[in-house]
């Protein structure tokens, strides 16, 4: 095999791998290295095998519930290990589309650890010690981000868990305490709690799901409550030891200073990522990084280094897989010489898939108010849908914000069933440029929850028809 | 039972068409989607796909002949002997009445409200005048006017609605957006028209600074970069001058009755009525007597314009630009005078609202107030003409052997040889002095 290629990329996750096609699309030869399975963490240990668990979590729910709709379902138990092998049969069935892709697209497939050892030569050990090199044109690095470790949660892969070892538990936690209320702490506090893990979900900040709305993160821990998760927002974890094997002692301060002391089997550890960025030969070629590691880029995604681009994670800014295959296009894009623009990072849509999900794009509207926005929001309950009733989620609500002069969508929030999947007309309403009137006067269809969209743009001029 | 295939509209502005071609003959059996006729507009050729299904039995506009919009051109039938006498009867004599009321009233020059298709351009029917605003359509749906180059207009809502509420005209800003479409940045990133140099003298008088035998440093040779309304300057006025053939006739008028009139009205509280203002309102009166000068040249015909919108032009930084009188003959001065004091003040801030300054019938230019005796205008289509309005100088005169001296104007009428003749140019003028010597018929 001739190992000389226009582009390489490191990394195969939804980064790595969508401008590898890309790349290859345009007629480049491609190769891409990857050190585990390809389509990297999010359709391996993150995106896909998650909403796989989430999934099975929401037809527990069901089944619970199966009297409000009028059925009966007796003698429901949760069989811990198929659940855990639905999920890791939807990660395989994945990472083999991605798989066929590559070949689809004739893109060189390397399996390794890759090295930069100088600007367009990168160097790839495999784990029989085996190397070779590789002579790229242009490098993407695509390597991603890991869990954040902390010397007072150690984490050992039975009693003080990541995200990923939850991802492949063998035994189910019956009392397990989630550390960080982001949207992967926030999903597993969900999933365990619908399973019937006794569930303590801890925030160090005033809020569940910090980056996203106020008055949305409000509703989502009202309705955490009601399902009976225990939650902790703006407190502290002063302590947590392991007393023996499967005993963990924990001490929180509540948000009023208050001690709280729980004993819990398993620790969930969830508060950050760090890019993974060592080790890389970064440094030696002269590509910068930031002083939390994350690689430095331009608006084209490209680094101190011409010729080296940086995609996803280990870039920094939002840590989320779509944000990384757009980076992705805009890397290659560069590459051809056909990029106009950079991402617009106000645009990135996030999601949450606990139940009611959460879903948002743009400004919330404190950082409306801290940027001295004047503006107009909307909101629609789904209390008042008739869709939602019907389906019996009742619970949640969309905000959108508009600007006040000229009515253009800034912000766009929805909690509720299937929010992340209604939030995707807000995100092209945003991309175009949209007000609340092109919103309101779009006909949606009867019924559907996404009525509720179009009554908030309506609302927010005063205007709703249903409440 | 038969069906009537109508001549179908392929644009917005498409009145009437060609019907170039038919690619079907009598007695086919037409499928949807099977190509028809090719139709010609006034813009492209296009070949028109059938949405009904039967036998072709007649042809009425057969290839090679114009025909308006929504007119029978064929009837179809689902059985292929039907008989289609009566129908065609009906339905050919159905389109009589039709284009008989919509051609009807066009000649006449009566003040009555014309119908939608005599009217200018795309705007509504002409309704009696209203005092106040004119209602604005919402700027989400109003079709954007066309661009010198033809085409609409790409841009976001958002950006068209900040480019409403800053002025400015989404035809003059670039689009960066996919396809050339405008989006918010590029309204926010607009530059007005940079500062000409001619400012300094416009704003402060005459410049100060020895012309001659001075040892200041001149400025070296610069490259100005065009900005976008120059460009569009550029263009359209080169447009007129390469496209149409134009004569120029001028006029003296004696302004004696002007000045006379101006000096009572003005002692009216609250109004300050210039002669431009009275210019302009005795244009309209003469354009109503001559709907001829106030037409435009449609390529294969001459649109008679029912309205009488009379574009001012205005100086402004970096360029000019013509906001309108709309409807100026059904103005009185005192409302005339105040809207172009509005529009030259919206104008000079560059807040001038596109439907402010597109469309209009006819333009007047006035240099008066810069000292200039005459000059000649470029005609701005597809205007038929353009009056130049000079300044008022005393000028000597005999009066029966008797030297006297009066206050004249001369005023240039540039004509579109195509529509206006010089005998009929002539005519304009000397009706148009008429009422400036005798601006009491302005009453009437």
């Amino acid at each position: 095999m001739d190992s000389s290629y226009d582009i390489v990329v490191i990394g195969s996750g939804p980064g790595g791998y969508v401008a590898a096609i890309k790349g290859a699309q345009a007629g480049k030869k491609v190769a891409i290295v990857e050190k585990a399975d390809l389509g990297g963490i999010c359709l391996n240990w993150g995106c896909i095998p998650t909403k796989a668990l989430l999934k099975s979590a929401e037809v527990a729910y069901y089944l619970k519930h199966a009297s409000e709709y009028g059925l009966s379902a007796k003698d429901v138990s949760v069989d811990y290990p198929k659940v855990m092998a639905r999920s890791r049969d939807v990660a395989k069935q994945n990472s083999n589309g991605v798989q066929f892709l590559m070949k689809k697209n004739k893109i060189d497939v390397i399996t390794g650890t890759a090295k930069l050892v100088a600007k367009g030569l990168i160097e790839v050990s495999d784990a029989q010690g085996g190397r070779k090199n590789l002579q790229a044109g242009s490098v993407i690095v695509a390597t991603g981000a890991s869990p954040r470790m902390f010397p007072q949660y150690p984490i050992d892969g039975t009693n003080f868990i990541t995200y990923r070892h939850a991802l492949d538990l063998k035994d189910q936690p019956k009392k397990l305490l989630v550390i960080g209320a982001g949207a992967i702490g926030v999903e597993f506090a969900y999933y365990f709690n619908t399973l019937g893990t006794e569930v303590h979900l801890v925030e160090m900040l005033p809020q569940l799901l910090p980056i996203e709305d106020e008055e949305i993160s409000k509703t989502l821990l009202a309705s955490f409550k009601k399902q009976g998760i225990n939650c902790y927002v703006g407190a502290k974890v002063n302590e947590v030891k392991l007393s023996k094997p499967g005993v963990i002692e924990a001490k929180l301060a509540d948000s009023a200073g208050k001690e709280v002391a729980l004993t819990v089997d398993r620790v969930l550890v969830a508060v950050g990522m760090v890019p993974n960025t060592k080790d890389l030969g970064l440094e030696q070629v002269g590509v910068k990084l930031d002083e939390r590691g994350f690689i430095k880029v331009d608006a084209f995604q490209e680094t101190s280094v011409k010729g080296i681009f940086a995609i996803g994670d280990c870039a920094g800014k939002q840590l989320l897989a779509h944000k990384a295959s757009a980076e992705g296009e805009v890397a290659v894009a560069k590459i051809l010489g056909q990029a106009k623009h950079g991402l617009d990072y106000g645009q990135i849509p996030g999601c949450t898939y606990c139940q009611p999900q959460v879903a948002s794009v743009g400004l919330t509207e404190k950082a409306c108010k801290e940027k001295g926005l004047a503006v107009k929001i909307g909101r629609f309950p789904f209390s008042a849908s008739g869709k939602a009733r019907a389906i019996g989620h009742t619970e949640g609500m969309v905000k959108l914000i508009f600007g006040a002069k000229y009515g253009e969508l800034l912000g766009a929030h929805i909690i509720g069933s299937e929010a992340t999947e209604m939030l995707a007309e807000l995100g092209l309403a945003m991309k175009l440029e949209s007000t609340y009137e092109e919103i309101m006067h779009s006909v949606h269809a009867h019924p559907t929850l996404s009525e509720a969209v179009m009554e908030a743009a309506m609302d927010s001029q005063g205007k709703s028809v249903h409440i | 039972m038969p069906t009537s295939m109508l001549m179908p509209s392929l644009s917005p502005t498409m009145e009437e068409g060609v019907l170039a071609k038919w690619l079907v003959k009598e007695g086919d059996f037409i499928k949807p989607g099977m190509m028809l006729c090719s139709v010609e507009t006034d813009k492209t050729t296009v070949d028109y796909e059938s949405m009904d299904e039967g036998f072709l039995r007649k042809i009425v506009v057969p290839g090679g002949s114009p025909a308006k919009v929504n007119q029978l051109i064929a009837v179809l039938t689902e059985d292929k002997n039907e008989d289609i006498t009566q129908y065609l009867e009906k339905a050919l004599k159905k389109d009589q009445e039709q284009l008989a009321a919509k051609s009807g009233p066009k000649a006449a020059p009566a003040p009555s409200p014309a119908p939608a298709a005599a009217s200018n351009g795309s705007g509504p029917a002409r309704a009696a005048y209203t005092p106040g605003p004119a209602p604005r359509a919402a700027v989400a749906v109003a079709p954007e006017p066309v661009p010198a180059s033809g085409g609409r207009v790409l841009a976001s809502p958002l950006a068209r609605r900040m480019a409403e509420d800053a002025g400015i005209p989404l035809t003059g800003l670039a689009g960066s957006g996919p396809n050339g479409r405008i989006i918010r940045a590029d309204v926010e990133n607009y530059k007005p028209p940079a500062a000409a140099p001619a400012k300094g003298a416009k704003t402060e008088g005459p410049v100060q600074r020895p012309l001659y035998g001075s040892l200041a440093p001149i400025a070296p040779t610069q490259d100005l970069p065009l900005n976008m309304m120059r460009k569009t300057i550029g263009k359209r006025l080169l447009e007129s001058t390469q496209s149409m053939p134009v004569f120029y006739a001028t006029m003296k008028v004696d302004m004696g009755a002007i000045n006379g009139l101006r000096a009572q009205l003005n002692r009216a509280p609250g109004y300050k009525v210039s002669v431009n203002d009275i210019v302009v309102k005795a244009t309209a009166f003469a354009l109503r007597e001559f709907p001829q000068v106030n037409s435009s040249y449609m390529g294969d015909f001459i649109r008679q314009n029912a309205n009488i919108d009379i574009c001012v032009a205005v100086s402004i930084d970096g360029g000019l630009i013509t906001p309108i009188v709309r409807d100026a003959d059904l103005k009185g001065l005192g409302l005339i005078s105040t809207e172009i004091k509005g529009l030259v003040a919206k104008a000079k801030a560059g807040k001038l609202a596109p439907d402010e300054y597109q469309g209009g019938t006819f333009t007047v230019s006035n240099l008066g107030m810069y000292g200039v005796d005459e000059f000649t205008a470029i005609i701005n289509p597809p205007q038929a003409a353009i009056l130049a309005v000079g300044g008022i100088q005393p000028e000597v005169y005999l009066d029966n052997g008797v030297a006297k001296q009066r206050d004249v104007m001369k005023m240039t009428l540039s004509s579109d040889h195509r529509i206006i003749d010089g005998a009929l140019a002539a005519q304009f003028l000397s009706g148009l002095k008429s009422l400036l010597e005798n601006p009491v018929w302005l009453m009437l």
